[in-house]
């Protein structure tokens, strides 16, 4: 009998899978392996598609690679679900004044996040999809997003900032510095670069841009929204339509798909290559509104 | 000063509370501790301390708002285990090359004939799973790195259906090539 498949199990009696799992993790270590920071996101679901299939395809020739997965998976169902976060807080928190004003801090947040969802919900028309649990868990977060293409300038190349200026050649050093682990899929370690290197060149109209799309890649994408509407906003009255594509997908995945449609509404208005992708996700987004899933 | 006094004194240094860093420690503990693999048992201390390091690392650039949850220190103590594997398995690796002698508890000495028929199993299974059409060799990989169906499902992004007719077609095809190489699998 090869094997059976049962409910959720697939099942093969006559593979001896521990034996199977055993010897792959002892397989030789391949070259070119991805971070154990990339495999986790893979298996967090926050990779596309062909990143998840080429990172697993190299798994298979690569015995520590092959281990990472197994041990990224158990990591994912030993990790608690809910668990009180650990938040390092100061050493002075014994402050009883600090504390209430915390307090009055977290009330003024609740009473805030009732409105704003409140005001959300009759904008949309008491339309928009809450999952229990989280007032704004959005249907989209399952959306895949490929990384934005990054032409590298090279060591002569130009690099612009938002005015349309010419940066100093060590920014766009620093910025080809910032991009390599966003080449190599590390999307959170790219942020951090990119971050770091915006603290020093704030105008860095195209760090700001990649800043976005690896915050929404790691899966941060309330973060990844603010600084991409930033950049939309430095483009002026036409920004490039791929700044505010990512715009739109990081405001769907965010839970905002009114602010997402209206983006998407004006890339589908302004033509250009990303107008047909957005017209066919302005029509998904219409339809779930409409439908209320 | 001990290793451990060093890090109270970082993580004084980068204000935190004497309990606040007792409680993220033992996250860290508690996570390499359920998940460690069992052939880096005697490094799991290490394990312990340069996930320490590296949280206080985060802490030291002033990024406190990284450490929010659990979670994040999950997925410290998961990146520093399988760099803790890379290593151990690249030092081997070395030795091997070098012929150096590897020191192993006398018990543990794996038979010599054992150890080939894992390295030809080894490879054999390599080279079927190479042999398995796309799909079916991303489903077969996950199933064997313990993913459940509907894990696969989510992590490939493909309906569960599908995920199970190429699991269980994958898993087919990888017998009958193991036994077309005379491997039992």
């Amino acid at each position: 009998m090869l094997g059976e498949q049962r409910g959720d199990a697939v099942t093969a009696p006559d593979l001896d899978l521990e034996r199977l799992r055993g010897v792959l993790g002892d397989g030789p270590t391949g070259s070119s392996c991805a971070s154990p920071e990339v495999i986790w996101q893979a298996v967090a679901g926050r990779l596309d598609r062909e990143q998840v299939a080429a990172l697993l395809d190299h798994s298979t020739t690569c015995g520590t690679c092959a281990q990472a997965w197994m041990l990224a998976r158990e990591f994912a169902v030993e990790m608690p679900e809910i668990e009180a976060p650990t938040r390092p807080v100061p050493a002075y928190r014994e402050w009883s004044a600090r504390r209430t004003l915390a307090l009055a801090a977290g009330v003024v947040l609740v009473i805030g996040t009732v409105l704003l969802v409140g005001f959300r919900a009759g904008f949309l028309g008491g339309r928009e999809t809450r999952v229990a649990g989280g007032p704004t868990a959005s249907p989209w977060r399952d959306l895949p997003v490929e990384p934005a293409p990054f032409a590298d300038p090279g060591p002569a190349g130009t690099v612009w900032r938002g005015d349309g200026a010419a940066v100093a050649p060590d920014a766009a050093a620093e910025l080809r510095m910032a991009m390599q682990p966003y080449g190599a899929g590390d999307y959170v370690e790219a942020a951090r670069r990119l971050t770091g290197l915006l603290d020093a060149h704030p105008d860095l109209h195209e760090a700001r841009f990649f800043l976005g799309v690896s915050l929404l890649l790691a899966g941060r994408e309330g973060e990844s929204a603010a600084q991409l509407d930033q950049v939309v906003k430095a483009g002026g009255a036409s920004p490039p339509p791929e700044h505010r594509w990512y715009l739109a997908l990081a405001l769907l995945k965010a839970g905002r798909p009114g602010d997402a449609l209206s983006q998407l509404d004006v890339i589908v208005r302004q033509g250009g290559a990303f107008a047909s992708r957005a017209a066919e996700l302005r029509a998904q987004a219409r339809g779930m509104s409409e439908t209320g899933t | 000063m001990s290793v451990i006094a060093e890090e109270e004194g970082a993580a004084a240094v980068a204000g935190i509370a004497s309990a606040d860093w007792e409680r993220l420690k033992g996250v860290i503990e508690r996570a390499v501790t359920r998940v460690c693999p069992r052939r880096l048992t005697a490094h799991r201390d290490d394990i312990v301390q340069a996930a320490l390091l590296r949280v206080l690392d985060v802490l030291g650039r002033g990024e406190h708002a990284g450490i929010r949850t659990s979670s994040y220190l999950w997925q410290v103590a998961y990146t520093v285990t399988v760099d803790e594997l890379r290593r151990v398995a690249r030092r081997r690796e070395v030795s091997l090359e070098e012929g150096d002698v590897i020191a192993m508890p006398v018990r543990r000495v794996p038979d010599p004939e054992r150890i080939a028929e894992g390295i030809e199993a080894g490879e054999a299974i390599r080279a079927c799973l190479q042999a398995l059409a796309r799909p079916r060799r991303l489903a077969v990989a996950l199933h064997l790195y313990g993913f459940a169906a509907a894990e696969a499902s989510r992590t490939l992004g493909w309906d569960l259906k599908q995920v199970h007719n190429l699991t269980y077609r994958g898993l087919a095809d990888l017998r009958r090539c193991l036994a077309s190489k005379g491997v039992t699998p």
